[in-house]
């Protein structure tokens, strides 16, 4: 395991093993036990191999040039250290929030409310290449307050790129999982109305007289639409569209459109290892400039002798 | 209108580095450095007028000049030329030229193919993480460029005169070095850069599971020297598979595999 004979292949099957595991579309096959193993191995490795050339560097190459190996090495090492600490600790959830609503999430000692989505988005001018559906978006700003024992306890505002950590919890919004959640209103023919919220995340099932409908997403042109489905021999069968001011009778019920509600998903995380893993960057990185600027510095010295 | 100009400064300095390096092969071919002091200059030529091409788009797109796969690779071949004319400074050195040059001209010929229309600077890309971390990735591949140069260089030498060039030998070891660590911290920036946007540091998509594997073949080049004394030919065909390695995660995975950097390219991000 202290050898070089051992170091190098273990360093090439690494790679061989990765290469491998790239032509896999599933990239699970890095987070199983044996490549993690392999990573550990290779890491225990490294530690041995360094400490039985710490003479030989010291004789051959001196003082300083030991201290960036050791150092580069003790990061990488750090580093391993840090992704299977990674592995065990913190937790992470992803949720949905929709505008004007309060949302509970698991481990958190605050719940969260949405109290805008304040976005802008590009025109297809912008981005000629793009459809419509897929344009960016030039702001997505949600602005958050947190509330303990049901009162307020601090507001902020995070976006895509720039998320929030409160109490070394980490509040980021999605790029791309953000739509419209909304509301049907179904007046029935002795004119009862219920009123049913679509979440396009997990649309429902609506049976109105015998008939089994579906919608999934609203549209927001100029005027927001909903398309009704149907589902016959599982598929999806178009029943008509729901416009905004234009009602849809479906055997016999009236069905509206009701309130509007942005949503943005969001991931919540906590991930104690995250200063472990950049200190072994740290470390690696200051190993490396601090080698090359002695050997740099010795060389000179030498051509100058 | 500075759209047109900026194409034709485009074209302009692909034209004149072509005809450097014609001159500077001829010169070295024949043993002639008065012609090949001419090709440096006017590679000097043809790189200022790249550098003021690449200035106008940054002045043009009001972001800058790194983010779409147009202006990534050009940008590429800008830092190519670059480091070939900071060693060109010692007459010694001038040699590499030859095998250099044509890395940046392949790297133009290809941006030519490209999509050249600026669009807004999305809101991930915002933030000066993103821009370090495409700049030290390409300074990373810049200074493996020069390794992958110099050994093709090394490589050429000894079959043809039968000497070992040690001079190529160790400006392979030095470049590598350098790519080494501006690649390790492309890759520490990219990482910290997908966190604040996706939220996690890293995905194993195919691009970063490849940036990996690049880095573990330099990293294998850089011990094979160290430690192993590996020197001349062993050494000069490990950087060349570094160098294949590189060229097969920027463009190779790009045609292979789907990815989240494929998502950013969509967006216009080339890297």
């Amino acid at each position: 395991m202290a050898s070089l004979k051992v170091a190098i292949p273990l360093l090439v099957l690494l790679t061989a093993v990765t290469i491998i595991g790239s032509l896999f579309p599933d990239p699970a096959v890095f987070g199983s036990w044996w490549y993690l193993s392999l990573l550990g191995v290779q890491g225990v490795s490294l530690l041995l191999v360094t400490i039985q050339h710490v003479p030989s560097i010291l004789k051959k190459k001196g003082r300083n040039a030991l201290i960036g190996v050791i150092t580069t090495h003790l990061g990488i090492l750090v580093l391993i250290a840090g992704i299977i600490y990674g592995g065990f600790s913190g937790f992470r959830h992803e949720i949905k929030l929709i505008e004007g609503e309060v949302t509970i999430v698991p481990e958190l000692p605050f719940v969260i409310q949405l109290d805008a989505l304040d976005i802008e988005e590009y025109r297809q001018e912008d981005f000629p290449r793009m459809s419509l559906d897929d344009l960016p978006k030039k702001k997505q700003d949600s602005h958050l307050t947190l509330l303990v024992n049901g009162k307020p306890w601090m507001s902020t505002v995070v976006a895509p790129g720039n998320p929030a950590t409160v109490d070394g919890i980490t509040l980021l919004p999605s790029v791309s999982d953000m739509g419209w959640h909304f509301e049907l209103i179904v007046t029935d023919r002795e004119g009862r109305e219920k009123t049913i919220p679509v979440r396009p995340w997990a649309p429902p099932l609506i049976t109105l007289g015998g008939k089994r409908l579906m919608t999934h997403s609203l549209i927001t042109g100029e005027t927001p639409e909903a398309e009704f489905f149907t589902i016959e021999n599982e598929t999806m069968v178009p029943v008509g569209i729901l416009r905004h001011g234009e009602p849809l009778e479906v055997e016999g019920n009236r069905v509206t459109l009701g309130r509007i509600k942005r949503y943005t998903g969001m991931q919540v995380y906590n991930r104690p290892q995250e200063w472990v893993l950049l200190l072994g960057c740290l470390m690696m990185f200051a190993g490396l400039v601090w080698h090359f600027y002695f050997r740099h510095r010795e060389r000179n010295k030498g051509e100058n002798n | 209108m500075l759209g047109i100009l900026e194409l034709g400064l485009f074209a302009l300095s692909l034209a004149v580095y072509c005809i450097a390096w014609v001159w500077h092969f001829r010169g070295w071919k024949q043993d002639a450095p008065a012609r090949t002091r001419v090709a440096i200059r006017i590679l000097w030529a043809g790189w200022l007028l790249h550098v003021l091409m690449v200035c106008l788009r940054w002045y043009r797109a009001e972001h800058v000049p790194m983010l779409s796969a147009f202006e990534f690779v050009t940008f590429f071949a800008v830092l190519v030329v670059g480091a070939f004319l900071l060693f060109a400074r010692q007459e010694r050195n001038q040699a590499l030229g030859v095998f250099l040059v044509p890395v940046a001209l392949f790297l133009m010929v290809y941006a030519a193919f490209m999509p050249k229309a600026i669009e807004p600077e999305l809101i991930i890309f915002n933030g000066l993480l993103l821009q370090f971390h495409i700049l030290t990735t390409l300074l990373g591949y810049a200074a493996w460029s020069v390794t992958f140069a110099a050994s093709v260089c090394f490589l050429y030498l000894e079959r043809k005169q039968g000497s070992t060039p040690g001079l190529f030998d160790q400006m392979a070891y030095r470049a590598a070095f350098f790519a080494f660590a501006f690649l390790t911290l492309g890759i520490i920036t990219g990482a910290l850069w997908g966190d604040r946007v996706f939220g996690q540091l890293w995905f194993w998509d195919p691009k970063e599971t490849w940036s990996f594997i690049t880095w573990l073949v330099f990293l294998a080049y850089l011990h094979a020297r160290y430690t192993l004394d590996w020197r001349g030919r062993r050494a000069a065909i490990l950087a060349i598979v570094g160098f294949a390695s590189l060229v097969f995660t920027y463009v190779g995975v790009d045609f292979l595999l789907p990815q989240i950097h494929g998502a950013a390219s969509d967006a216009g991000m080339g890297q």
